[in-house]
C-alpha cells in the first residue's frame, strides 16, 4: 500500500468547503433554537395543555422518533411535492430538522416537566399566577435547567445528523466534500477533511452549550 | 399528479418484492452491525477498565471519534476512502461479494461500539462499590463476582439507553444508501424512481420503518420487565 496523500487541492476548493460550512452551521443554529421552541410548546400540550391536542402531539413524537431522520427529509423534499408543497433544498432541510429536533426534545423536556415537584405548581398557584404564567415563571426554567445536559447532546446529535442532508443536495459539509472528490478523485482526503471539520464543530458545539448552561442557569452551578 | 392510490405499488409483485428484499437486506445489515457493536463494546469496555494504562485514553479517544462525527461521514470514509486504499486481492474479493452491505456492516458497528459501551460502562457504574466487597466477603472470586454479582446488575442498568440505542441503530441502517448498500430506503428511492408514486412509497416507508422500531422497542421493553427481578414483588 503506497497511497501519497495530497492536499493541494484544498485551496482551490477553500470556497466550496466554507459554503458547506457556512450552511451546516445555519441548519445546526435554525434547527437548534426553533426544534427546541417546537419541544417546549410540545411538552406543554403533553403535561398541562389542552387534553384534545395529546393523542396528535403524542403521534408526531412517535412517528418521528420511530422513523429515520432519511425518510423524513425524503417525504418533505421528495414526498411534499405530489401534494402541492414545494421547497428548495435549505428550506427542506431546516424544516426536517426542526420538526427531528422538536420531537426529541419535547420527550425531554417533558421528563424535566415531570420531575418538578407538585408543590411548584402549587406555589404558583398560591401566588395567583395564571397557569401558563406559572409554566412560564415557574415550571419551565427549573425544568430545561434539570434535562440541559440530554437537550445539548441532543442537538449536537441533530447537528450530526445534519449531513444526510447533502443527499438532497443542500449544500453543506458533506455535500463539499462529496463534490470535491468527484471532481479531485481524492475521495479519502476529502472525507478525513470533512471527518475533521465535524469533529472540531461536535465537540465546540458540546463546549459552547456547556457554557450557556452556565451563563443561562447561574445559580445552580453555584450550588 | 393522479390521485392518492397505495394500491399502485401495493398491488404490483415486483414492487412488493423490491420492499420485501430491502427489508431482509436492512435486517442483515442491522442484525450485522448490532453483533458487531455488542461484541466490540464489551471489549471496549474491557479494555477501558483493565490496568493497562494505554486502555483508558485508547477508548475515550474510540468513543469521542465514534460520537462526534456523522454516522454518514463515517461509512463514506469507509467506502470511498479506506476500500480503496486496500491491498488489490482485498479489493476485488469484497467487490466480489457485496461491499456495499460489508461496509454498512463494519461502518455502522463500530460507530454504534462507542455508544453501546457508554451504555455499559453507565449501567455497571451505578452498581455500588459494596456489592463487590459483599461478593468477596462471601468467598467469591473476581471473576465469579463479576459474573453473578456485578454483571447482571450492571447490564440491567444500562437496557434503557442499550434499547434506545438499538432503535436508533435500526434507524440508521438508513444512512448505507449512501454508499449503495441495497437496504429498504434504497428500494423505497427505486421504486419511486419506477413509479413516480413519490408520496405514497415514502409514506409506505415511514410505516415499515415505523413499524419494525416499534416492535424493536416493544421487545426491549418486554425484556427489560422480565430482567427486572422485584416484577413479581411490584406486580
Amino acid at each position: 500500500m503506497h497511497y501519497i496523500f495530497d492536499f493541494s487541492w484544498v485551496w482551490d476548493y477553500g470556497p466550496v468547503i466554507l459554503k458547506g460550512l457556512f450552511v451546516t452551521v445555519e441548519l445546526t443554529l435554525v434547527g437548534a433554537v426553533a426544534g427546541v421552541l417546537l419541544g417546549i410548546l410540545c411538552a406543554w400540550i403533553r403535561t398541562l395543555g389542552p387534553e384534545m391536542l395529546r393523542p396528535p402531539v403524542a403521534a408526531y413524537v412517535e412517528l418521528i422518533r420511530n422513523t429515520p431522520f432519511m425518510i423524513q427529509l425524503f417525504f418533505i423534499f421528495f414526498g411534499l411535492p405530489s401534494v402541492g408543497v414545494q421547497l428548495s433544498e435549505l428550506q427542506a432541510a431546516n424544516l426536517a430538522m426542526i420538526i427531528n429536533l422538536g420531537a426529541y426534545s419535547c420527550e425531554i423536556i417533558r421528563a424535566g416537566i415531570e420531575a418538578t415537584p407538585k408543590g411548584q405548581f402549587e406555589a404558583g398557584a398560591a401566588l395567583a399566577l395564571r397557569p401558563l404564567q406559572t409554566f412560564r415563571l415557574v415550571i419551565l426554567v427549573p425544568a430545561l435547567q434539570r434535562i440541559w445536559p440530554a437537550l445539548s447532546s441532543q442537538i449536537v446529535i441533530v447537528m450530526l445528523g445534519s449531513a444526510v442532508v447533502s443527499q438532497i443536495a443542500a449544500e453543506d459539509v458533506t455535500f463539499a466534500a462529496n463534490f470535491i472528490q468527484s471532481r479531485t478523485f481524492r475521495a479519502f482526503e476529502a472525507y478525513m477533511l470533512s471527518t475533521a471539520i465535524y469533529l472540531l464543530f461536535a465537540i465546540a458545539l458540546r463546549q459552547l452549550l456547556n457554557q450557556m448552561g452556565r451563563w443561562i442557569f447561574p445559580k445552580v452551578a453555584a450550588r | 399528479m393522479n390521485g392518492f392510490d397505495l394500491s399502485a405499488i401495493l398491488g404490483r409483485s415486483d414492487y412488493v418484492s423490491m420492499l420485501v428484499h430491502g427489508i431482509e437486506m436492512t435486517f442483515v445489515i442491522y442484525l450485522g452491525s448490532w453483533l458487531l457493536a455488542m461484541t466490540l463494546a464489551i471489549l471496549l469496555l474491557a479494555l477501558r477498565m483493565s490496568p493497562m494504562r494505554f486502555g483508558e485514553p485508547v477508548v475515550k479517544a474510540y468513543v469521542s471519534y465514534h460520537r462526534n462525527v456523522p454516522t454518514l461521514v463515517q461509512l463514506m470514509l469507509w467506502y470511498f476512502g479506506i476500500f480503496t486504499l486496500l491491498p488489490d486481492g482485498l479489493t476485488s474479493w469484497l467487490a466480489a461479494h457485496n461491499a456495499e452491505t460489508i461496509f454498512a456492516v463494519i461502518g455502522l458497528g463500530l460507530c454504534q461500539a462507542a455508544y453501546f459501551s457508554e451504555d455499559l460502562r453507565s449501567g455497571l457504574r451505578s452498581v455500588s462499590p459494596g456489592q463487590m466487597e459483599a461478593a468477596k466477603a462471601l468467598g467469591h472470586s473476581y471473576l465469579s463476582a463479576m459474573r453473578y454479582i456485578i454483571m447482571p446488575q450492571g447490564v440491567r442498568n444500562g437496557l434503557p439507553p442499550l434499547i434506545n440505542h438499538s432503535v436508533s441503530l435500526f434507524k440508521n441502517s438508513s444512512l448505507a444508501i449512501v454508499i449503495g448498500a441495497p437496504e429498504l430506503t434504497h428500494a423505497v428511492k427505486e421504486i419511486e424512481n419506477l413509479s413516480f408514486r413519490t408520496f405514497e412509497i415514502y409514506l409506505i416507508g415511514t410505516v415499515l420503518y415505523l413499524v419494525f422500531s416499534l416492535l424493536i422497542m416493544s421487545g426491549g421493553a418486554y425484556l427489560s420487565m422480565r430482567a427486572d427481578p422485584m416484577r413479581s414483588a411490584r406486580a
